[in-house]
């Protein structure tokens, strides 16, 4: 009956240690990915304040002067991202559904960026600052 | 696993309002150019390059519609932050409506030209 009770005892003891071991784990990783995703975003936002990573023709469409759909787009993105996180933060958790009219609020404006660029491509515009204004062509993406 | 959510809400919450912030600055120190906000090029033969530039009632009231959907949107959330609110079918409505205004104006305006041309 000692033997017994000593076995039973010592698997419960083996478990247990294995269940904290395997948590201590799970939670040093999961604070290793935190902190390296959080680093990898750090650097890009100072890259960005910085002008490393140039992000002054965020809105400029292809013709020149600044784009309706990229603000537009712009202004949806950081919208639903704050309110995705106000969520986040509140329930401490994902919320379960996201609205139909809220994912098609986000195609509407993809979509409209996404045809503006089209309409833009196939009407083949020069683009401003080059030769026709007697200025060197300005390179793409600059 | 408290401390853990708290650093990942924090965290989140850093980049997220350091990117804001970052973008922000960057619109009002004129970096990024909001110029020609307002303007959209228009057919416009006798030009060299073939196009003009005209202040574009479409763009204005797609700036004014996405402002309103989006404070309204935000309002809804930060008043009931338990879940994502669905937007009134109403809204989208008006918001498709103004998106596919501007962009039936700024297709006109590109192939087409001037509307007063037009309807001569």
């Amino acid at each position: 009956m000692n033997n017994i009770e000593f076995l039973a005892g010592t698997m419960l003891q083996t478990s247990t240690s294995t269940w904290l071991a395997s948590d201590t784990i799970w939670a040093i990783a999961a604070y290793i990915g935190l902190t390296v995703i959080f680093a990898i975003g750090v650097v890009i936002v100072v890259k960005i304040a910085k002008g490393i990573i140039p992000i002054n023709t965020l809105l400029e469409e292809h013709g020149g002067g600044a784009s309706m759909s990229r603000f537009q787009l712009l202004v949806f993105t950081f919208v639903i991202a704050f309110s995705l996180l106000l969520v986040v933060v509140h329930n401490k958790d994902f919320p379960k559904d996201i609205p139909t009219n809220v994912l098609l609020l986000l195609g509407i404006s993809g979509s409209t960026y996404g045809v503006s660029k089209g309409i833009q491509a196939s009407a083949d515009m020069p683009r401003k600052g080059g030769p026709s204004d007697g200025n060197p062509p300005k390179p793409l993406g600059q | 696993m408290a401390s853990l959510f708290k650093l990942a809400y924090w965290e989140a919450l850093i980049l997220l309002i350091g990117l804001f912030a970052v973008v922000l600055w960057k619109f009002i120190s004129g970096e990024v150019a909001l110029d020609q906000l307002f303007e959209g090029d228009i057919k416009a033969p006798e030009h060299p390059d073939g196009y003009s530039t005209q202040v574009s009632a479409g763009r204005i009231q797609v700036f004014w519609t996405t402002l309103g959907v989006a404070y309204y949107y935000l309002l809804q959330v930060i008043h009931d932050p338990t879940h994502l609110p669905a937007l009134p079918d109403s809204m989208v409505a008006i918001l498709a409506g103004s998106h596919a205004l501007y962009l039936g104006g700024k297709a006109q305006a590109i192939f087409l030209g001037p509307l007063r041309n037009l309807l001569k």
